[in-house]
């Protein structure tokens, strides 16, 4: 299993050479860039052809791999016009994954309305994903779709995926507490296994998720792919990024 | 062994009752105080009687022990005017962990005088210690000298204090990743393990010092005192004071 940084709110204020450098200083394997919030990396839909080219030849100078583009696409309209403008959004961001060789994408179903039907909802949430399966067809960029908002529930995320049926399609497993509601976490674990590409941590100081019982879950999963830490803001953020990776470090190989 | 903080750096800029929160909140089982910096804490020697009262009633009402105050005392120089200062101050600092409840104080020998003669400096110091155990012989409290400065290394702190002679005076181990060059670390707290009261960790994720290493020896010593953290200041301190106890507790209970 492989560690990596999410610039979600610890590191958005760092340069994308800063983060290069900071990450591999601490032994952070990848990095993966929330796009769509103005944080200081630059990766975003606005770069120029020749950005993309800098960002993707300041990766492949790197010891540190592109983990992959979080972007805030989301496709939990009502409306089709709404889902078709993130779904055009995120086709967007596809090309951009290819241009500075980032090899997945994240979005989001988010939040059921309240005035849809569950099964309605899983079903038009599947057909944006099946149509951005098929968009990256070739492309060698994942689309993962994050257990995020309500599809923390694992029958959410599971659904829409199934739904959407293409293997380019998998999911993003978000460590929420919330999931212990419905059971240990080895439960939900177990049910997104099949389609599971990728991970975000949180604090992993934080009791509240267990950190431990993940990491032994995984293991036995022989899940190999990158974790990506999305630790809070800091203004010690360097600090922070440093104590974490070794926290990682201890907790994983220790669970 | 029981994790105490030290308000060197992290830390200082807390009042009293704040670090007895965060210390509680986040599992640190003591407040080592740094005086003479002027601290928050408010922990010195012009505190008055109402005051150490106070002081006193707070550690008496909160789950986190005084687990010692820090003085800047030291018994480097040539001059026996200077260092009878040195130990007239700590004499009073002696009076003050007596009214406040701390078990320990903290001297340094320190740096040796350019040109001086070892031997000498180090006979000085252990003649200082004696005249300290002496005088807080009923005080319930214990004076450690600590491997700081040229004093990091075993045979000056072991000499000193053997030279003192005296059951209230003892050893604060100090984590100097300066050992690593001349031995592994088990070489420097062999000797000084029948005098060892006390320990300061600084930033535990450094690999620079063997702090897995650290914690086997002292398991398999016996050792259950106190260790305090002594890490680098941060902005984020209290963030960092959280991850820091996780990562003390995965390391220590998993080497």
């Amino acid at each position: 299993m492989k560690l990596s940084l999410m610039t979600a709110s610890l590191g958005q204020d760092m340069t994308l050479a800063e983060l290069l450098s900071v990450t591999e200083k601490y032994g952070y394997e990848g990095l993966e860039c929330r796009a769509e919030k103005g944080h200081k990396h630059g990766v975003e839909l606005e770069t120029s052809r020749e950005q993309r080219a800098q960002i993707k030849a300041a990766f492949a100078d790197s010891a540190v791999s592109f983990a992959g583009i979080a972007c805030s696409c989301r496709f939990e309209y009502p409306e089709p016009e709404r889902r078709r403008e993130q779904v055009e959004r995120a086709k967007e961001f596809i090309d951009m994954c290819v241009e500075v060789g980032s090899p997945r994408l994240r979005v989001f179903g988010n939040y059921k309305p309240d005035a849809v039907d569950e099964g309605e909802f899983l079903e038009y949430v599947g057909a944006s994903l099946r149509e951005l399966g098929e968009y990256a067809e070739g492309s060698d960029v994942a689309v993962n779709l994050e257990m995020h908002g309500h599809f923390y529930r694992r029958r959410y995320a599971v659904g829409a995926v199934e739904a959407a049926d293409h293997e380019g399609i998998g999911i993003l497993y978000n460590c929420d507490p919330r999931e212990r509601e419905a059971g240990p976490v080895g439960e939900t674990l177990q049910a997104v296994a099949p389609y599971l590409r990728h991970l975000h941590f949180h604090h992993l100081e934080d009791p509240r998720y267990p950190y431990n019982e993940l990491f032994r879950m995984l293991k036995n999963l022989g899940y190999g792919g990158l974790v990506t830490v999305e630790g809070g803001q800091s203004d010690d953020a360097e600090r922070v990024m440093a104590i974490y990776a070794r926290l990682f470090e201890w907790m994983y190989w220790n669970s | 062994m029981k994790l105490s903080l030290l308000t060197f750096q992290l830390g200082k800029d807390f009042e009293l009752d704040e670090l007895l929160a965060l210390c509680a909140k986040y599992g640190y089982k003591g407040v080592e105080c740094r005086a003479q910096l002027d601290h928050k804490h408010g922990l010195e020697l012009e505190t008055t009687a109402d005051q150490r009262a106070t002081i006193k009633a707070k550690f008496d009402d909160s789950p986190v022990d005084l687990a010692g105050i820090s003085t800047s005392c030291r018994f480097e120089s040539l001059d026996a005017a200077e260092r009878q200062e040195h130990v007239d101050t700590t004499k009073k600092f002696i009076d003050l962990a007596a009214d406040v409840g701390a078990p320990r104080v903290r001297v340094f020998g320190n740096a040796f005088p350019e040109g001086s003669n070892k031997d000498q400096v180090v006979e000085n110091v252990g003649n200082c210690l004696r005249e300290i155990g002496q005088y807080a012989e009923d005080s319930g409290v214990d004076c450690n000298l600590e491997m700081h400065g040229d004093f990091y290394r075993w045979q000056y702190t072991l000499r000193a204090v053997e030279i003192a002679d005296h059951e209230r005076i003892g050893i604060v181990y100090n984590c100097d990743s300066r050992e690593t060059k001349w031995s592994p670390i088990s070489e420097f707290l062999t000797p000084v393990a029948p005098y060892l009261r006390h320990i300061h960790l600084h930033n535990i994720e450094d690999s620079k010092y063997p702090y897995g290493e650290l914690f086997r020896i002292l398991k398999n010593m016996g050792y259950h005192e106190f260790a305090s953290l002594e890490a680098g200041g941060s902005a984020d301190a209290e963030r960092v004071m959280g991850i820091y106890a996780r990562l003390f507790e995965w390391m220590y209970w998993n080497s």
